[in-house]
């Protein structure tokens, strides 16, 4: 009955943790500052809050105390004790409290290291020489909220917050009527640099059906048609700057700027929004507001108008002297209809690429990011966001937290057993169970937050210097740096103290429940037999099998399902196969373990010894042993294998130095669905031919420079498709295969869509260039350029073939001539190709074997072609090369942050396991030894388990790199990463071993030679 | 009324490994009255530290019930347990590490029962340093546990039992880790307190030193009380404590009958009359008179 108690409330407090985890594991992702994100980690602590509640509540009835009247009295109880307790304790508190200090630190420095560079990264493009008055410089992706300020007082204020804002949408608004569909387009997120003002401006498209949801059918009919109205508002701090926009008078906001145009020319724009505005304000308080994430950073404007008044909108935009960036998405949740909002934004997009008087700044480009679920959203965010440098970072910062939480862990379960007696001694003196759960809440919570704040502020004063050491070309100093990465380091202390907390929670429902006599014995109950591997074999059978299902998927042009089992599916792989693998080695090889000390013992012909043995011995030898390798197992593991493996130690060795590098990584057939109607009319003989060649193009750096993608078909579909688009029509059909048709290596100019991600996804603009710049390994500062010149692209506009769902961005068929041309260009004239390409199976089907022929010559001639020489040379790009630059010193920091968190990990072990072996200690004593000899024992025992686990972490190491680099190069994902080698940085183990072994002795000195300072009777005699 | 009545305790404990039943307790009758020192005796495995568990709530008997001055502590639930734990018996138990935290000094240590009862605090401070003027360690109220000797630090100990004023202190082979110095003073520690406070002290025990200074000594083997030594009642004294605190009372040995009436006899009187397998038996007036038999 008891029992029964005491396993729910530990089941409980384990479903707690790993709930609480979850959620906070997803609020991490949120320096992605995407709503969805956020939400779903909310939504997901709401649930572990939900555990928390319900199972505190079902240990309270468990444990009978269901007398309403005693609650009260009870908590005044355990808080008075718990203040007591409190101080009774402090030390451990103020341990506990460091412990997260340093975590905080270690983890913001990171960010905020990271996070400075890709400040820098963005800001450092824009050249003030050639700076427009008017420019746009980026796009902001934190948003959204909705606030209702009050246009009687006249004044703007934020009044609502995100929460609110989801709610009227979802709610109020009706966007998600089944009946209806309700469209909004929001074109948000750009940025007006004016006189080195910043200010974002939010665009807000409306349907008029939703007009009519939002406002009425009365109002929606009185927006005005014409041309330079639209339904909007204006909103923000950014009006303060403003000086020509009046909200006084709602008839008219007008806005005019004088500026330069390109040439220089002198110009003014006006913007005036009439009418429907006065409309709104007339007819409803509710006035929309958006509120960049980042909150505090900046006031925003946002318009509501009518996507059937783009015309307006152009027309407004055409007095916008230069530069614009416009990224047009919807907001997943809000798009009812996926299909029809794009062609709205196709359309629209058209127009204003076609009739727009806008030249870009830098390099210009529109974009038109399409999401059509929730997760597809997610995904094409994720890929603007984690930029390489930023990558790099994560891949530290994932380890760290998970070494973080490890160690955690290992600490809390010894701290456990520590503090049962604890428990057993208060109760039998009466504390009931609400004291002592107060107590150790109160201790866990004072611990959290001191360590928050001191971490914290730790962090913070110490960021101008680890600014300074590594000489990061951080824009705007080191205050900038602190104001634009406070929300991560929030986030990250946040995410510290729920980690503590979550740890901390199901031993304390474990502990306060238990009777003075449970709490006195450790219900250790031995399993015995086969039983005692179930657990361990089940984890393992569960990680291989998930390991068969991801590889299955990899190689597959993942749908979204797919993409969101492979995201699922990864982390259970690597923890099953890692720690079920560990479990089951150290279980089932113990007796190896054991004989491996005999023989140790024998070799060294000491006495006593050696600790897998002595480990063996004590009863709790199994779980003991089997904790010390999976902690000493995931150092080796995070430290050396994950990051190196992932290239990034690999850097200097392997071939990213080689300098400019076509590696043709991949080869998709490619059948776009929306190419899938050819088949079915009448006449067309046979389903198209479509593929994507897609390769990356690597410079002397670890991060993908340029990833180029095309899209070709053969002529015949090309025409069959052109002519089935009405749009076509307008084209001169028959000139087109002429225009696209080149003859090889006669001319550098070419057809082609050319889809480019770096950090900066851009699409080609019309009739203009790229260049792509390849360095030689022996001469870096020469650099080939070679431009591929584009041309027609627009021309050909309507054959735009949206891309599957994970793949953002739309792509144009050219002929596979045309490919041909480009292919015969590239590999002839300057790239060593990586991997052949592979592409029998995809000519195959080609209709047209001559053509295949030539791909394949194509092909063969690539894997034969060496490079060549250099040519001429350019600094195109020198903000992000120094960026680039930084990453092997980022690389460094993360690596001695690793280092120090393993450091503490392993002297803890050392400390603690030593004054757990007080007895044996002193019976080593009681038998004569030295404490030299004792010194030895140490020695051996940190080197053996060192060694014993590293070998089996690295090979873990190798196995979850592998892994993780499935999942890193999903489609969605971005690919940002490199091939997977396998790589073993055997300095760098080395390097460890050393450092840990020696940490550990240094830990492991101070308990050891206070033992031995004690006479071996005193020692023995506690237990 | 007895302060302290167990009538028919059974406790039954489950080996966790293999599933047996093992009786530790089978049908104990016990009773003890207010202001008795008692110490319970018996060879390890007969129930001893079983019975004393029972008694203080730390575990619930299988069936039979329990009553300590008044409560029936066999019915209670977890929180009234709490509530007598706290104010109504005190622990002490053989190893100081279970009686004292090691981070708390010796005053504090005494504190804590009366911070979990939620006292005030100058009241938990006079009452503690009253304690220990009582057992003469005034001077050693900021030591920590391994300041203290071993003999300091069960007195320290009893103080902590002490702190609540409980009526009942139940001790758990208190001297089995003292020298015979500490020994005789812890024990005649006890006996001071027993009388001065009119504390009811149940010890259990295998010291016969202890047992010679007690009321009473109850025998207990194989999960029953097989019988009792009691000290021979004074008049002067009112029957509960008979002479001078440290010199060995007068026994007499008393034999449980059980309701089949069972009996067991201790061996030094089978031994002195030379008794192997069976016995005679016959009343003579209100004697049972048992004799050898032949073989």
């Amino acid at each position: 009955m008891e029992a029964d108690t005491h396993t729910q409330s530990r089941v409980i407090g384990l479903g707690i943790k790993i709930a609480l985890l979850s959620a906070n594991i997803l609020v991490l992702w949120l320096f992605a500052p995407l709503p969805v994100l956020l939400y779903t980690g909310l939504g997901l602590s709401a649930v572990g809050l939900f555990f928390i509640i319900t199972g505190t509540v079902q240990v309270a009835i468990q444990s009978k105390g269901k007398k309403r009247a005693m609650t009260f009295q009870r908590f005044r109880d355990s808080m008075a004790f718990s203040k007591s307790y409190m101080r009774l304790n402090l030390r451990y508190t103020v341990l506990t409290a460091i412990g997260l200090m340093i975590a905080i630190a270690t983890l913001s420095q990171g960010f905020i290291v990271s996070q400075g560079i890709q400040q820098d990264y963005i800001f450092s493009k824009t050249d003030p020489n050639t700076m427009p008055t008017i420019t746009v410089t980026t796009t902001i992706a934190g948003y959204a909220d909705y606030s209702m300020p009050n246009p009687e007082n006249k004044t703007l204020t934020i009044l609502n917050t995100i929460s609110t804002y989801v709610h009227d949408i979802s709610s109020n608004y009706g966007f998600r009527s089944p009946e209806k569909e309700y469209s909004v387009i929001k074109i948000t997120g750009f940025s007006l640099l004016i006189n080195n003002k910043l200010h974002y401006v939010t665009m807000l498209g409306i349907s008029p059906d939703t007009a009519r949801a939002i406002w009425g059918q009365e109002i929606a009919e009185t927006l005005p048609n014409s041309p330079g109205s639209f339904a909007a508002l204006l909103f923000g701090s950014v009006l303060s700057s403003y000086p020509n926009i009046s909200t006084n008078n709602p008839q008219l906001l007008s806005y005019s700027y004088t500026g330069k145009d390109q040439n220089d020319q002198p110009l003014t724009s006006t913007l005036r929004v009439n009418a429907s505005i006065t409309q709104l304000f007339k007819l409803s308080n509710d006035v929309s507001v958006r509120l960049p994430f980042e909150l505090g950073f900046a006031g925003s404007i946002t318009f509501l108008f009518d996507i059937s008044k783009i015309d307006g909108y152009r027309a407004w935009l055409n007095y916008i002297p230069s530069g614009l960036v416009i990224q047009a998405f919807f907001h997943p949740w809000k798009a009812i209809s996926p299909i029809d909002t794009s062609e709205r934004l196709n359309d629209m997009a058209k127009d204003i690429q076609l009739n727009r008087n806008l030249i870009l700044f830098d390099e210009p480009y529109y974009k038109i990011t399409r999401a059509t679920s929730p997760v597809g959203g997610i995904i094409i965010s994720l890929q603007s966001f984690l930029s390489a440098v930023q990558f790099i970072m994560f891949l530290f910062i994932v380890p760290i937290i998970g070494g973080a939480l490890f160690l955690a862990l290992y600490s809390f379960g010894l701290i456990e057993t520590r503090k049962r007696r604890f428990v057993a001694i208060i109760k039998s003196r009466g504390a009931s169970s609400a004291q002592v759960a107060t107590a150790l809440s109160l201790e866990v919570i004072t611990s959290a937050v001191l360590g928050f704040a001191t971490g914290l502020l730790f962090s913070i004063a110490s960021t101008p210097f680890v600014v300074g050491f590594l000489d990061l070309q951080v824009a705007g100093g080191a205050f900038s740096l602190f104001w634009d990465t406070r929300d991560t380091m929030l986030k990250i202390a946040a995410f510290s103290v729920l980690i503590a907390f979550d740890l901390n929670i199901s031993e304390i429902l474990y502990l306060s429940p238990l009777t003075v006599s449970e709490a006195e014995e450790p219900e250790e109950k031995e399993v015995t037999g086969w039983k005692k591997y179930y657990f361990d074999l089940f984890l393992l059978l569960v990680g291989i099998l998930m390991t068969l299902i991801l590889e299955m998927l990899k190689n597959r042009e993942a749908s979204e399902v797919q993409t969101i089992l492979m995201l699922a599916v990864s982390p259970i792989a690597l923890l099953g196969i890692s720690i079920g693998s560990v479990l089951t080695v150290s279980r089932y090889f113990s007796p190896i373990a054991k004989s491996i000390g005999d023989w140790g013992w024998k070799r060294i012909g000491n006495i006593t010894f050696f600790s897998l043995k002595n480990l063996n011995l004590r009863k709790e030898s199994s779980s003991g042993l089997a904790s010390l390798l999976l902690l000493t197992s995931l150092i080796g593991v995070f430290l050396v294998a994950v990051p190196f493996s992932l290239g990034v130690g690999a850097q200097e060795q392997l071939y990213y130095q080689l300098g400019g590098e076509i590696n043709l990584s991949q080869l998709y057939q490619w059948n776009g669905t929306d190419m899938s109607f050819l088949s079915e009319v009448e006449g067309i003989k046979a389903m198209t031919n479509v593929f994507l060649i897609e390769f990356d193009i690597f410079t002397a750096s670890s991060t993908i420079e340029q990833n180029v993608r095309i899209l070709g078909i053969n002529t015949t579909t090309f025409l069959q498709a052109a002519y089935l688009k009405q749009e076509f029509l307008n084209f001169p059909m028959n000139s087109i295969p002429d225009r696209l048709t080149m003859e090889p290596n006669t001319t550098k100019k070419f057809p082609a869509f050319i889809w480019s991600a770096d950090a900066r996804e851009k699409v080609v603009d019309e009739d203009s260039s790229i260049t792509f710049s390849f360095s030689d390994k022996n001469q870096p500062l020469l650099r080939h350029d070679y431009i591929f010149d584009i041309q027609g692209f627009f021309d050909y506009w309507p054959l735009l073939v949206p891309s599957n769902n994970l793949r953002s961005g739309y792509r144009l068929v050219v002929p596979l001539d045309a490919i041909y041309s480009l292919l015969e260009i590239l590999f002839t004239n300057q790239v060593k190709v990586r991997e052949p390409m592979v592409i029998a199976n995809v000519a195959d089907s080609y209709d047209r074997v001559d053509v295949a022929n030539a791909m394949l010559s194509a092909a063969s001639k690539i894997a034969t072609t060496p490079r060549v020489e250099t040519i001429s040379t350019t600094t195109e790009n020198q903000a992000s090369q120094a960026v680039l630059a930084t990453v092997p010193l980022i690389v460094r920091l993360g690596y001695i942050a690793i280092i120090l968190q393993a450091l503490i990990g392993v002297g803890m072990f050392a400390s603690l396991t030593i004054s757990m072996r007080k007895r044996e200690i002193g019976l080593y004593k009681a038998l004569g030894m030295t404490r030299a000899q004792l010194g030895k024992i140490f020695l051996t025992e940190i080197l053996y388990v060192l060694l014993f686990s590293m070998t089996l972490g690295l090979a873990f190491g190798l196995f979850t790199a592998r892994s993780l680099m499935i999942v890193i190069s999903l489609p969605g994902l971005g690919g940002a990463l490199p091939p997977y080698q396998p790589f073993i940085p055997i300095p760098r183990i080395l390097e460890l071993l050393g450092t840990l072994v020696t940490g550990g002795l240094i830990a492991a000195i101070y308990p050891a030679y206070q033992l031995a300072a004690q006479k071996s009777g005193e020692i023995m005699k506690v237990e | 009324m007895s302060f302290i009545q167990m009538h028919d305790v059974i406790k039954i404990y489950e080996e966790p490994r293999t599933g047996l039943q093992i009786p530790a307790l089978r049908g104990v009758e016990l009773s003890i009255k207010e202001g008795e020192l008692v110490c319970i005796i018996g060879p390890s495995g007969s129930g001893k530290s079983t019975l004393l568990k029972l008694l203080g709530g730390l575990d619930k008997p299988s069936s039979g019930s329990i009553i300590v001055a008044g409560n029936r502590v066999d019915k209670m639930d977890e929180e009234l347990l709490t509530e007598y734990r706290r104010y109504k018996v005190g622990f002490l138990w053989q190893f100081p590490e279970r009686n004292l935290l090691p981070i708390l000094t010796a005053l504090e240590n005494i504190e804590l029962p009366m911070k979990i009862a939620g006292f005030p605090r100058q009241q938990r401070r006079r009452r503690a340093l009253e304690l220990l003027d009582r057992i003469g360690l005034r001077d050693r109220s900021s030591h920590r546990l391994h300041q203290l000797s071993g003999g300091e630090a069960q007195r320290v100990s009893l103080a902590v039992a002490l702190a609540n004023d409980p009526q009942v202190v139940l001790c758990d082979e208190p001297t089995g880790e003292l020298d015979t110095k500490s020994t005789m003073e812890i024990i005649s520690f006890m006996r001071e307190l027993n009388q001065e406070y009119n504390k009811t002290i149940v010890v259990v025990t295998h010291d016969m030193r202890f047992e010679q200074r007690s009321d009473r000594a109850f025998r207990i083997l194989d999960g029953m009380i097989s019988g009792v030594r009691q000290a021979i009642k004074n008049e002067t004294t009112g029957g509960s404590m008979a002479g001078s605190i440290d010199a060995p009372l007068e026994r007499e040995e008393l034999i449980y009958v059980d309701q089949f009436g069972n009996i067991r006899i201790p061996k030094h009187f089978l031994l002195e009359a030379g008794i192997k397998n069976y016995v005679r038996i016959h009343v003579e007036g209100d004697k049972l008179v048992i004799t050898k038999a032949d073989d």
